[in-house]
């Protein structure tokens, strides 16, 4: 797919799939696992120096890892009330992530830096090092999925798996058809919102690279980065919450 | 799919890589961060507990303090008031022993003036019966006998006595 020839960018390159950037072994790693790895191995890395010696007076890097931890908690319990230490872990590292792993992409590098390598399909194309986690399908749907089973099964745990079948009827039976594929679309609906405004900053970037200009849109972009991190986190929240909530709240938040 | 690059073997390369994010941030940064945030939590509620206690046992203490120095400022007045009592009278005991003394020294004096005046009345009158026996005998230049004489001398002085 070239878009950006399409539009009348001649030499430009941006693919939605993933470029495969080396092998281990019969894997093939692709620039946005690599690039996932990178904001992994940086979280785990702060989150040891924050937490390495705790002080109840808290200090420096503890004092951001409990601000951030915090604020989060607060909003996680608000929604799903005393089950928020349960669920809180994948709640906390969607948002974490995502906003990480968006403003990462941001970084100079991004896109630019790479290699001329062969697509998999015979094709001489370049294939950039670093791209951002969340401009490939394969993440945002990965994570997508797990809030999909992560909302359903507490929906199953609450309700016990009958009176979940009862809760997604809702007040008539007959909406459960209804109700079934609005849920089985929340996994698509999270995973292209999110790949599709990260995918489309970092196009827009890549034709706005003139001075001033890039700047206002990289201004916009650190804003979209922290904006499509908080709607997936706080609608997979509040997905949870509903499942895991009465049949009155279920209605109310639906309309 | 295949055009929008969605891979099965990624998909579920991303979920488990994602998955172990979580458990690591569990294990590294939610866990330890949230067990923090519960202590000071308590430790706060602790310190807030002990201060309202420590208030009241405060205000206990103020109030057993305020009674014993009222306590003590009653007993102060009272040893005051017995103290001024007492060197009242002292000074009223003083007062009238010093009185009593003057008076009993003015007396003594006055006595000893008294028996002064009497002993030189009766040297006086001795001396002025000698001198009126030379001055008869030199006036009448005659010898009577004593016992006129000693007559005539009595009678001049009872006169004398008299006059004065």
């Amino acid at each position: 797919m070239d878009f950006l020839e399409v539009i009348g960018f001649k030499g430009l390159h941006i693919s939605l799939a993933a470029e495969p950037l080396f092998h281990i072994g019969p894997i093939t790693i692709t620039n946005t696992i690599f690039t996932a790895w990178i904001v992994m191995v940086l979280l785990v890395v702060v989150s040891f120096f924050a937490t390495r010696n705790m002080q109840l007076v808290p200090s420096g890097l503890q004092n951001f890892a409990e601000a951030i931890v915090g604020m989060l908690y607060d909003i996680v319990e608000d929604v799903v009330g005393h089950r928020a230490r349960v669920v809180f872990p994948i709640i906390a590292t969607f948002f974490i992530y995502i906003v990480v792993a968006n403003w990462m992409g941001l970084l100079p590098g991004f896109n630019s830096i790479g290699v001329w390598g062969d697509d998999g399909k015979g094709h001489e194309i370049f294939i950039p090092i670093f791209r951002a986690a969340n401009s490939d399908l394969n993440m945002t749907l990965g994570m997508a999925l797990i809030a999909f089973i992560l909302i359903h099964a507490g929906g199953v745990i609450v309700h016990k798996p009958l009176g979940y079948l009862k809760h997604l009827a809702g007040p008539l039976p007959v909406l459960i058809l209804i109700n079934v594929v609005i849920e089985a679309f929340v996994p698509v609906s999270l995973s292209v919102r999110l790949f599709g405004n990260i995918f489309a900053g970092e196009v827009l970037l890549l034709v706005m690279r003139a001075p001033v200009v890039g700047a206002a849109f990289m201004v916009l972009e650190v804003l979209f980065g922290l904006i499509q991190a908080l709607i997936f986190t706080m609608l997979s929240l509040i997905f949870l919450g509903i499942a895991m909530s009465g049949e009155h709240e279920h209605e109310e938040a639906h309309t | 799919m295949g055009e929008l690059g969605i891979n099965p073997f990624y998909l579920a390369f991303q979920i488990v890589n994602f998955l172990l994010l979580v458990f690591l941030l569990h294990r590294l940064l939610y866990r330890p961060v949230l067990n923090m945030l519960d202590q000071r939590k308590e430790r706060i509620r602790e310190g807030q507990e002990a201060a309202q206690q420590a208030r009241t046992e405060a205000e206990q203490l103020r109030a057993e303090y305020e009674r014993q120095l009222e306590e003590s400022r009653a007993h102060a007045r009272k040893i005051i008031e017995d103290a001024t009592a007492a060197a009242e009278r002292l000074r009223e005991e003083s007062v009238a022993n010093a009185q009593q003394e003057a008076q009993r020294i003015l007396e003594r004096g006055q006595e000893e003036l008294r028996a002064e005046v009497a002993h030189a009345r009766r040297e006086l009158r001795q001396e002025v019966a000698t001198l009126s026996v030379a001055v008869a005998g030199k006036l009448i230049q005659e010898s009577l006998d004593s016992e006129k004489n000693r007559g005539l001398a009595a009678r001049l002085v009872s006169d004398l006595d008299d006059s004065s």
